[in-house]
């Protein structure tokens, strides 16, 4: 069953168009990537899907429940989480408290304090950050802070997690770990889509790829597939 | 009648360019948003009062005196205002509303709350011109006003320097890489938009009465101005100066003086509304 | 509640600091017993208290990013409110001032839906100019205001026991009245909501993603923002006797919260009461003697030196962690 689908989405920066009718699905369970050269409108279709513009065109839904128009906080209770290319700590807090913020910001209602508390623990142990639990995430470094990206959105329950560039930037050993991490929470049933203008994650994590230029999806399929096409080079190159 | 409303509409609105002009200058090369604009006019009106009244001074001589004050004032200001940090444009409109309340408290000091005026009793004589009287302070506003705009209109668009403040105002970065001096730049723009207040203070107290706290709702008009015209367009900014001294003049006479300072504050809502992003230049 | 039994768990040093802080509000209950006489002093406190309420109205909105330069107009309204509702319907002053509360809340509401899209300096911007359109009405009503003439004989507030109106009567209303705010808001803070203004003043597009309603807490705050102001404006009526549009909807109560607020230190919940104490006391027992006719030139000078040199005002030098959970 497709946990999202977006259809037909067109999107205008002016008269200019930004999307040009761009269509994708995300089956439950999988992981998908979403590639493309610079300004090829990458993070304007997470944008959009999250709830910060309504496309002019085109609908948008999320457990078959058409969500085009939802205001995006409506979107991250729904179990849509992401994050953002350049990372956006609440930077006076702590690396808990941030995490502490997601978790108790999309609950409907509060959980019991030492289940929050714990819940957060977890987290925090899953990304390895648990050393730094009473940093302040303005002090925390490029890689800590994607973690802790990561672990922010984790702690609103997600159920379909969008990550915008999180292995940008990182040492190959950093993006290993980001890997395996991936692939054990896709295990345990969560769904991603991973912008991934490098090709980092994408290659060894996706199951299908989408591939922008322009605006237009030019091409969708495997990653060895895909990465062959000579549309796909391409783009990339020229 | 109709004519008459006009002229000194006109004449109103030229005052308001110059000032509009000045924070504009401001605003545009140091992202400077002066609440206290107004209070600065009230400083250069008070130096004229002064060099008037106390040293017998003529109008005409007060001014440049009101200029040097002002524009020595903005030397420290300058230095002040490169000290404040980010979000520059709330940090700085906190900061000058705290000059406002500093220099309005200073004005009660040694002027007390008194309302004051620069007596010019050669400036109420009338002339005649096609039919239509003007008063000799109406044509001499007008006509200062369209000299210094006409200069400034010049400067920045046919000189290197004009061009280079052009280029400062829209991409300081970028006018850094073209080998563009841009503190020079900045120093020398700020301290135009201050010489400007300083021209347009010896106007405003002979125009009307000045006292400690008159000067916000200047601030406000020159914002209303500088907000409709875009930052440093500064034919915009002339015309947009001469709509709010018209329609200031049409509020005063049709509801009364009571409700100036009201609809001037609705105008402005109104203005915040149609353009929530205000100053910056996105669309 | 839950969320005060987080703080608990999270910051070991929070019931030493409410113990502080209420040791001190006791204290200052004691004070008239002991400088009964001092009517002066007795004075200068009440209106620091009622700085101090009126700055934490303020701080509570600038907790989720928005600075009012505007709070004048709550103030104002919440002063004719309540004077026109006691002197109309001939009711006990306490009764009145939830009139007047009510009165700022629905303009804050108001302001609050109409300038919902604007941000910093525009939303500042904004306030100032709104202070202007009550004031304007006031002015011009006349049946009803009596226009710049003001109002007269508000009723004053009554204590049992103690003479109508006198100094003490006003210092235990205005103290109260801080008290109660000081506890209302340190609750909003350490509530669900206090984290997302917390979230929001940082972040608000990523604030968003994480399911935190913008919209409805910035109406909400401004909402109980301006019933606080309100209410301070009412109180302010009913102890003056007299008000008139240029002196309740003036630049002076627009100015003073968000100088004490900030002096003080606008991320902690204290800081506020802090700065107006402190401001207060220094205006009137230093500036007034040395420049009767402008010593407000102090809130002035306060103002700048704190954003030039302490950003996190008094608090923040004495080490309050500026995105502290308590921060009391």
């Amino acid at each position: 069953m497709a946990l999202l689908e977006v259809d037909k989405i067109t999107t205008y920066r002016g008269s200019q168009k930004v999307l040009d009718s761009v269509s994708f699905s995300v089956e439950e369970k999988k992981i998908v990537g979403i590639i493309g050269p610079n300004g090829a409108g990458k993070t304007t279709i997470f944008d959009a899907i999250s709830g910060f513009f309504k496309p002019g065109k085109g609908r948008i839904s999320f457990e078959r429940i058409e969500i085009t128009h939802f205001p995006p906080h409506r979107i991250a209770k729904m179990g849509l989480g992401r994050t953002f290319q350049i990372p956006r700590p609440f930077k006076e807090q702590t690396v808990f408290e941030n995490v502490l913020l997601g978790h108790l910001m999309s609950r409907p209602r509060l959980m019991d304090p030492d289940d929050v508390i714990t819940e957060t623990n977890i987290i925090l142990e899953k990304l390895e950050l648990s050393s730094k639990k009473e940093t302040l995430a303005g002090e925390l470094t490029l890689s800590e802070q994607r973690r802790l990206e990561i672990a922010r959105a984790l702690a609103t329950n997600p159920k379909l997690l969008l990550l915008d560039e999180v292995a940008a930037g990182l040492s190959p050993a950093a993006i290993d770990r980001l890997v395996n991490l991936l692939k054990q929470l896709n295990s345990q049933g969560m769904t991603i889509v991973i912008i991934d203008h490098f090709l980092n994650l994408t290659i060894q994590l996706a199951s299908n790829v989408i591939v922008l230029d322009n605006g237009r999806k030019i091409a969708e399929g495997r990653p060895d597939e895909v990465l062959n096409m000579r549309i796909v080079r391409d783009a990339y190159l020229g | 009648m109709y004519l008459k409303l006009l002229i000194s509409g006109l004449a109103l609105g030229s005052f308001y360019a110059i000032i509009a002009l000045g924070f504009s200058m401001i605003f545009g090369v140091t992202r400077v948003f002066n609440l206290a604009h107004g209070e600065l006019l009230l400083a250069g009106g008070y130096v004229a009062y002064v060099a008037c009244e106390r040293f017998g001074l003529g109008f005409w001589p007060s001014v440049p005196i009101s200029v040097l004050a002002l524009t020595l004032l903005g030397v420290i200001l300058y230095r002040v205002f490169r000290v404040i940090k980010e979000p520059l444009e709330l940090n700085t409109i906190v900061f000058t509303f705290g000059l406002v309340i500093a220099l309005q408290n200073l004005f009660l000091i040694f002027f007390s709350a008194d309302y004051r005026i620069l007596t010019t009793p050669e400036w109420s004589t009338t002339i005649e011109i096609f039919n239509v009287s003007f008063t000799r302070g109406q044509l001499t506003m007008f006509l200062t006003a369209f000299i210094s705009v006409s200069a400034l209109y010049f400067l920045l668009r046919h000189t290197f320097w004009g061009k280079a403040l052009r280029a400062t105002i829209q991409d300081r970065e970028a006018a850094g890489l073209l080998g563009i001096d841009v503190e020079k730049n900045s120093i020398l723009a700020f301290l135009g938009g201050i010489a400007l207040v300083g021209l347009a203070g010896p106007f405003f107290a002979s125009f009307h009465y000045i006292h400690p706290t008159g000067g916000i709702e200047a601030t406000l008009i020159a914002i209303i101005v500088t907000i409709v015209a875009g930052v440093g367009h500064v034919r915009a900014i002339i015309w947009a100066g001469w709509g709010m001294g018209l329609l200031e003049n049409l509020v005063t006479t049709m509801l009364g003086a009571a409700f100036r300072e009201g609809v001037t504050s609705l105008v402005l809502i109104a203005i915040l509304l149609y353009k929530p992003c205000g100053l910056a230049d996105n669309q | 509640m839950k969320v005060i039994t987080l703080t608990l768990h999270l910051h070991q040093r929070f019931f030493p600091k409410v113990l502080t802080v209420t040791g001190f509000i006791l204290l200052l209950f004691l004070v008239p017993l002991l400088a009964i006489q001092s009517s002066f002093l007795l004075q200068v406190l009440s209106t620091s208290f009622l700085y101090a309420a009126l700055s934490l109205s303020w701080n509570l909105l600038a907790y989720s990013g928005h600075i009012s330069l505007g709070h004048a107009a709550f103030f104002g309204l919440g002063a004719y409110g309540s004077a026109l509702f006691a002197l109309n319907f001939d009711t006990d002053p306490f009764t009145s001032i939830w009139a007047g509360g009510l009165a700022g809340a629905l303009l804050a509401a108001f302001s609050g839906i109409l300038f919902a899209r604007l941000r910093g300096a525009y939303f500042a911007l904004a306030t100032l100019a709104l202070v202007e359109i009550p004031k304007m009405i006031a002015d011009n009503w006349v049946s009803l205001t009596r226009g710049s003439l003001g109002l007269l004989n508000i009723p004053p507030f009554k204590l049992p026991l103690i003479n109508a109106n006198s100094n003490l009567t006003i210092y235990l209303v205005n103290l109260s009245s801080l008290t109660i705010l000081l506890l209302v808001v340190a609750l909003i803070l350490n509530s669900r909501w206090g984290w997302a203004l917390r979230a929001l003043r940082q972040d608000e597009k990523v604030s968003m993603t994480i399911g935190i309603n913008s919209n409805f807490y910035t109406l909400i705050t401004i909402s109980v923002s301006g019933f606080g102001a309100g209410i301070c404006g009412a109180i302010f009526a009913h102890s003056i006797g007299i008000i008139e549009p240029g002196m309740v909807f003036s630049l002076h109560y627009s100015a003073l919260p968000m100088v004490m607020a900030l002096f003080g230190g606008r991320f902690s919940v204290i800081g506020p009461v802090v700065g107006s104490l402190v401001l207060t006391l220094l205006d009137q027992f230093v500036f007034q003697p040395i420049f009767p006719a402008g010593h407000q030139i102090l809130y002035g000078l306060a103002i700048m030196i704190t954003i030039l040199f302490m950003p996190g005002g008094l608090m923040g030098l004495l080490g309050a962690r500026k995105h502290g959970i308590t921060g009391s």
